[in-house]
């Protein structure tokens, strides 16, 4: 450990005095406290928080990836300097060198991170001590920015028994007589199942539906909020593309509060009803009744119709945790993702010259970031010719790549983190134990390939 | 084998072959050769540029790995861990961090070694003092002249009082008192039973130290011996007394003529070495306090060089078999002198005009031995009299 130690040690002051890593917190300082001077003082807080975090965080993550990479280069500069020659005559397994850097690259990153995040935590509470543009903006930036919240989407009802006894009757009455030989009854109930629950979640004019959630584990108190976030599909709505509708919020069944709300609402939007969190019955659940009418007299009003086009297109949100806590969460994901990009930058450098080894790592990181993107793309190619070959060749070149490459996008919370969103610990544990196995794997793969190395110039 | 020489470094049928790109044999770096370094020996690598010495040396610390053959180190694999605690290496060149200062580089390589900090500090201040560079060990290496970062690679080299000490071209970069200073280490490691591998192309360096030599080149071992057997002239005689009057050398002569022995080659009075007169100069400027940023007149060897005890052989050997680490059964290599080499000096002699960019094969052998007997040592600055009385005796009896 103290040979490990003392590499760590090494390579963490050649950084610093080789001054790598003082450009990049030069650069990581510029980002977060330049930024909000950079932003709009006519937005509102809450967005202009919202814009800092965004920023703030995936610059960061940029600029210590970029800062990994280089590090790397110190393993690089030392088998072209030759200094490795002297370090490897001395009594230190090679395994222990290159964990050794790995330590210390990964120190001096984690450090860097972790001041980051503090700093970034420091501004993102400086920016909320700004005047709020309105009471709407100072409850939006409380509740669904600087905090974190857990979501639950609508109950779904099983419509199962509904479809087949539907299925049954429409066989006796000769419904599918036409067509009784291209019908299979399993996609047929499944059909008739996906159609009832969208009919569920259609509201004609004038309909009202009840829509119930459960698991909601907030604090019940009055002065708390939840919020109700939707987002619907309207049709024949009035030229100011405004829908008027109602909302009642509790179960007075179960002795909660009932609260009305009123809205005029873009169509075509997400909205957030701010409701007590008194609304919560005692068994964590909430009942929440829309009706499709215009309260507003005077205003005017077509037939609309309201369809949510999937369940999570209603959800509850709910605070389980603070803003620092959820950040710390997303920069410990960060983190899990560095560590295995320095073992891959280490692999790298054992293997190539430091240009070779920085282009592929840089490759790597591109490929791991837009994996999910990729991936997708082929979707939009078309199933013919020329297209169809370049999308088969392409979906099993990926195949291979991402068996590979871990696709960093599935580990970064920095959207929902944005939106108050928990950043949740089940889910930092799955990139600690992926992200983890994958700097193990690379790990050892770095290890033997510098057992392997013939770590002295050829210059005899 | 008595275990007390036991081989401290052995290799059997080295060979090292750098490929290219497509792995075809690009060129023969070391061919066949077969070392054996003994202990408490100082034992000299010798050879051009090209030769082999320095890919060798890297062999041996595992640094390069071998094409073919076999090497022992204590008798273990030189990739062995526990090997290299017992080793200290000074490089071709020093290769050293140029952003650490003397103590700070140190310290790095006294961490590796595991050292506890007093330990450490009190070695590293030592070390600076017998090296000359405690008043600059706070300078960052980068600022240091070639052979101001020459001692440090001294220094770190030894932090571990090594038993075993490599030294690739130890002077290459030094000033006459680095030099010195050099040879008297190696003089005083060699004292108290450290075993030293010299590896040089400066013949009077070796000369100077080194108890057995091998000549490298091409990648092959030409010539291996002790240097007195190597060097001795056994068709000459030197005799040195207190200074004689021309009388008294006109008496010897006539002496050795009359009892039918050669003539007299040469009579002068001996002279300094220049490197003495170089070391007088600098001591006495150094009396005077003058001026220097440079490296100070080094200090005595540090003590805690030659504390560590060798470890026993027999000891050693039992837990290398332990280890089940094969030991490798090398046939012992002899002293000998190859009868179709050319006397050692005259080899060293062509060996300094060899090119040094030559990287050829081995195959491509020295030049024929010449029939010319060696030339006689330039004449020393002698006492012109003598040396005219001789000359115009030789006339007369010429012209009689």
């Amino acid at each position: 450990m103290r040979r490990i130690g003392a590499i760590a040690r090494h390579t963490i002051a050649e950084s610093l005095r080789m001054k790598i890593a003082l450009v990049f917190i030069a650069l990581i300082l510029i980002l977060v406290v330049g930024l909000p001077l950079t932003l709009r003082r006519e937005d509102s807080v809450s967005s202009a928080v919202q814009a800092f975090l965004s920023f703030s965080i995936g610059g960061v993550e940029f600029f210590l990836s970029v800062l990994t990479i280089f590090l790397a280069r110190t393993l690089s500069q030392e088998i072209v300097g030759g200094q490795i020659m002297t370090l490897m005559a001395k009594p230190i397994p090679r395994w222990q060198f290159v964990v050794g850097k790995w330590v210390g690259i990964i120190t001096l990153t984690g450090v860097m991170l972790a001041g980051s995040g503090v700093a970034i935590y420091g501004t993102a509470k400086w920016m909320a001590t700004r005047t709020p543009a309105d009471e709407y903006d100072e409850l939006r930036l409380r509740d669904e920015v600087l905090t974190a919240r857990h979501a639950v989407s609508m109950i779904e009802i099983d419509f199962s028994e509904q479809a087949g006894a539907q299925f049954n009757e429409k066989l006796e009455t000769g419904a599918y007589d036409a067509v009784v030989q291209k019908i299979d009854p399993k996609t047929e109930k499944a059909r008739l199942k996906t159609e009832m629950a969208q009919r569920y979640r259609t509201l004609f004019p004038l309909e009202a539906r009840v829509f119930e959630f459960e698991n909601i584990r907030c604090d019940r108190t009055a002065d708390r909020t939840i919020q109700i976030r939707y987002k619907a599909e309207v049709w024949a709505y009035a030229m100011d593309e405004i829908l008027r509708a109602e909302w009642y919020v509790g179960d007075p069944d179960l002795g909660t509060p009932v609260y009305q709300f009123q809205r005029r609402d873009v169509i075509n939007r997400y909205h957030s009803l701010f409701v007590p969190a008194d609304a919560v019955t005692p068994y964590r659940t909430l009942r929440a009744e829309l009706h499709n009418r215009n309260p507003f007299e005077g205003e005017p009003q077509y037939g609309n119709t309201i369809s949510f086009t999937s369940p999570s297109d209603i959800e509850v949100l709910f605070t389980v945790g603070t803003f620092g806590g959820n950040l710390a969460r997303q920069m410990t994901m960060i983190m899990c993702k560095l560590m295995l990009l320095a073992a891959f930058a280490l692999a790298m450098v054992c293997v190539f010259s430091f240009p070779v080894a920085c282009l592929v790592t840089f490759a790597f990181l591109a490929l791991a970031t837009m994996s999910g993107f990729l991936t997708d793309s082929l979707i939009h190619f078309e199933d013919e010719g020329v297209y169809w070959a370049f999308k088969m060749a392409a979906s099993l070149l990926y195949k291979v790549a991402f068996f590979i490459i871990p696709n960093f996008s599935q580990y970064d919370g920095t959207s929902l983190l944005v939106n108050g969103r928990n950043v949740t610990l089940m889910w930092v544990l799955t990139a600690v134990g992926k992200l983890g196995l994958g700097t193990l794997g690379t790990g050892l793969a770095a290890c033997f390939l510098f057992q392997r190395r013939e770590v002295a110039e050829t210059s005899f | 084998m008595n275990p007390t020489e036991f081989p401290v470094a052995q290799t059997a049928g080295l060979t090292k072959i750098f490929k290219d790109f497509w792995r075809r044999d690009r060129v023969v770096a070391v061919d066949d050769l077969n070392l054996e370094v003994r202990r408490g020996e100082v034992f000299g690598l010798l050879g051009p540029n090209g030769s082999g010495k320095s890919t060798t040396i890297k062999m041996l610390l595992g640094l390069l790995y071998p094409t073919r053959g076999r090497i022992s180190l204590f008798g273990r694999p030189p990739t062995d861990v526990a090997v290299k605690a017992r080793i200290g290496f000074l490089p071709e060149e020093s290769f050293l961090y140029r952003f650490l200062n003397a103590r700070e580089t140190l310290d790095l390589y006294g961490r590796i070694f595991q050292q506890h900090s007093k330990q450490r500090r009190e070695r590293i201040d030592k070390l600076l003092d017998m090296v000359g560079l405690a008043a600059e060990s706070k300078r960052r290496i980068g600022e240091y002249s070639k052979g101001m970062a020459r001692r440090i690679g001294l220094a770190q080299a030894l932090i571990n009082d090594p038993e075993f000490l490599i030294l690739d071209e130890p002077t290459a970069g030094l000033d006459p008192i680095g030099i010195r200073q050099i040879k008297d280490v190696i003089r005083e490691l060699a004292s108290k039973g450290k075993t030293i591998l010299l590896s040089s192309h400066l013949l009077a360096d070796v000369e100077d130290v080194c108890d057995r030599i091998t000549i490298l080149y091409g990648g092959r071992e030409r010539s291996t011996g002790s240097i007195t057997d190597l060097l001795c002239r056994e068709d000459r005689t030197q005799i040195t007394s207190e200074k004689l009057s021309s009388e008294t050398i006109e008496e010897v002569r006539n002496l050795l003529q009359r009892s039918g022995q050669k003539k007299i080659l040469s009579v002068g009075a001996p002279s300094d070495r220049l490197e003495k007169f170089f070391m007088e100069t600098i001591e006495r400027a150094e009396q005077t306090n003058a001026r220097s940023s440079g490296a100070r007149r080094a200090g005595a060897i540090a003590d805690f060089l030659g504390e560590t005890k060798p470890v026993n052989v027999v000891d050693q050997l039992v837990s290398a078999a332990d280890r089940e680490v094969p030991v490798m059964p090398v046939t012992p290599v002899e002293i000998r002198r190859k009868a179709s080499d050319e006397p050692a000096k005259q080899i060293i002699e062509q060996l300094t005009r060899v090119d040094a960019a030559s990287t050829r094969h081995a195959e491509e052998e020295l030049p024929a031995a010449s029939d010319v007997p060696p030339a006689a040592p330039p004449a020393p600055e002698a006492d012109r009299s003598v040396i005219d009385a001789l000359i115009k005796d030789k006339k007369d009896g010429d012209d009689a």
